[in-house]
């Protein structure tokens, strides 16, 4: 797309970009594997050694993985800047590398000793090299615009998270916090959720959906609202929850923290509200496969976002099983409907756009050069979508029904999707 | 003596990887002033104010212009103003985006 640049003279190194995304696309296809693999723990709590060490597979290996390396492409590019340090960045994979992978490994098996720790601690120092790359780079922005201004703000959250990760890892191994060890559990998932990957999806949200769709002639208004809303109700939920664990009451009876649950939703709404008015002045009107799974993304976060505050209110008398089964549901949605769908959908867009840049920028005038749509099989993707899409839906029926066969069935789909979805990232990178 | 609409063909070889339509039917192109000595200066836009990717642009599009027999050299500058917008599209290239 002529429109805006993701590739400029202003962007890091391929090899540094590639990188990441390679061990994502990686990461994303061991994610469904082993979702096939603990389909009989996908019912009960969450708090289960498998799921902990998937979750962690599926938020560091594959989400922050490619939200780190898309960052280091998109804030230089779209905020006009260098990146600070493009060695620190390599050195930062190496770190983080290592350091997510053992954490899922222990976490796994539920290995809660210093090595869970200590590869804790190796996470943490790689996120703070990142945050300190990012935001040495972000001091040498001239021209402020909505998209840095959340990734400012997700970049400071993730620090908060990642600390409280080790925190509690170091809780697992000797118990020092007070109260409720699955309290700081949850003000840690949201934390990493709502203030790193939400706002990071919002912000680059306002820049790129509206690049690929050629949207013009739209207020930003409701953007605008949704970064306030949610950065606040981000705030108010943790101050809510750690009045709630130091004044003793019951966590789901905390009036503060439905208050700002609502808030929360006001502001997803809002930011739903802005994509629909991007998707209606799209002046490309016919949708491709990538515009296809970022709708989809929206409309499970919002339906996550529906769940999450009936949590507050689910009947006391319905059955533990089910209500456990809703609060796995509503992380599925989260993870695999929202971020998931969206981390797809624009890799489709993404990926083809830096393969050509740094294979064909320099041949352009010179010899033939493919269009982006030639560098994969949309007939594939379109495949691709349909299977995981079904997946999707087949899991999340499963999961309040507790269905170990129905939720591996669902997972064998996903992870059939995933497969395609390899392929065609695969020739992409050959191409 | 080269024509405007020489150079305007040429520009067509200036093709968005992305949407496969080239910077003349996304009404990309502002202004081209050749000169006795053959010199080319176009002035063009990007879809998006304060895009940074006027280099790989004005360098693809000055690339093919200086192919073009008879340019004895060719400029490409890239403006803001006035800021692009959809109708500024060709009606061909509306079609193609399913859009008028």
């Amino acid at each position: 797309m002529i429109s805006s640049g993701l590739t400029t003279s202003y962007a890091p190194p391929f090899a540094l970009v590639r990188n990441h995304f390679i061990v994502s696309i990686v990461a994303y296809f061991l994610l469904t594997l082993a979702l096939v693999i603990v389909a009989p723990w996908m019912q009960g709590h969450y708090f289960q050694p498998h799921l902990l060490g998937l979750t962690h597979l599926a938020t560091l290996g594959w989400i922050s993985m490619i939200m780190m390396g898309a960052l280091y492409q998109l804030v230089p590019v779209v905020l006009e800047t260098k990146l600070w340090s493009a060695r620190l960045a390599q050195f930062t994979f190496w770190l983080f590398l290592p350091g997510a992978t053992g954490m899922i490994v222990h976490l796994w098996d539920y290995r809660t000793g210093p090595g869970l720790w200590g590869f804790g601690l190796l996470t943490l120092v790689a996120f703070a090299l990142f945050v300190t790359n990012l935001l040495a780079t972000l001091a040498q922005v001239e021209k402020w615009n909505i998209t840095g201004i959340h990734i400012l703000a997700a970049l400071v959250t993730i620090i908060l998270a990642a600390a409280l990760g080790v925190a509690l890892a170091y809780n697992l191994w000797k118990t020092y916090l007070p109260g409720d060890h699955l309290h700081y559990l949850r003000a840690h998932a949201h934390l990493a959720f709502l203030g790193w990957v939400l706002l990071v999806v919002m912000g680059v949200a306002y820049k790129l959906i509206p690049m690929f769709a050629l949207a013009h002639g739209y207020s930003m208004t409701a953007g605008k609202w949704a970064f306030g809303l949610v950065s606040f109700a981000t705030v108010g939920l943790m101050t809510a929850w750690s009045f709630s664990l130091f004044a003793g009451h019951a966590a789901n009876s905390n009036r503060l923290e439905i208050f700002y649950a609502l808030l929360l939703a006001t502001g997803i709404a809002a930011f739903l509200w802005q994509m629909w008015l991007v998707y209606r002045h799209r002046r490309r009107k016919q949708a491709d496969v990538s515009m296809h799974h970022t709708v989809l993304s929206f409309i499970f976060l919002g339906l996550a976002t529906a769940l999450g505050v009936t949590q507050f209110f689910l009947p006391v008398r319905w059955p533990q099983a089910v209500r456990e089964g809703c609060i796995l549901l509503y992380g599925w949605l989260a993870v695999i409907g929202f971020a998931g769908f969206i981390i797809v959908g624009q890799m489709y867009k993404i990926v083809p756009f830096l393969v050509w840049f740094n294979k064909y920028s320099d041949k352009v005038g010179q010899a033939t050069v493919p269009m982006l749509k030639e560098m994969f099989d949309e007939q594939l993707a379109k495949i691709e979508l349909g299977l995981m899409l079904a997946g999707f839906l087949i899991a999340a029926v499963a999961l309040p029904l507790a269905n170990t066969l129905l939720f591996r069935i669902g997972a064998i789909v996903l992870m059939a999707s995933a497969a395609i979805f390899v392929w065609n990232m695969i020739t992409i990178f050959k191409t | 003596m080269l024509t405007e609409h020489e150079i305007i063909e040429k520009l067509r070889e200036v093709i968005d990887p992305e949407i496969g339509l080239n910077i003349v039917e996304l009404g990309l192109i502002y202004s081209i002033e050749v000169n006795k000595e053959n010199q080319v200066h176009v002035k063009m836009t990007l879809t998006t104010p304060g895009c940074p990717m006027h280099d790989a642009i004005s360098t693809w599009a000055q690339r093919a212009l200086e192919t073009l027999p008879g340019v004895a050299k060719a400029s490409v500058e890239i403006v803001w103003e006035p800021p692009w917008n959809p109708e500024m599209m060709t009606d061909f290239a509306k079609a193609q985006l399913g859009w008028g």
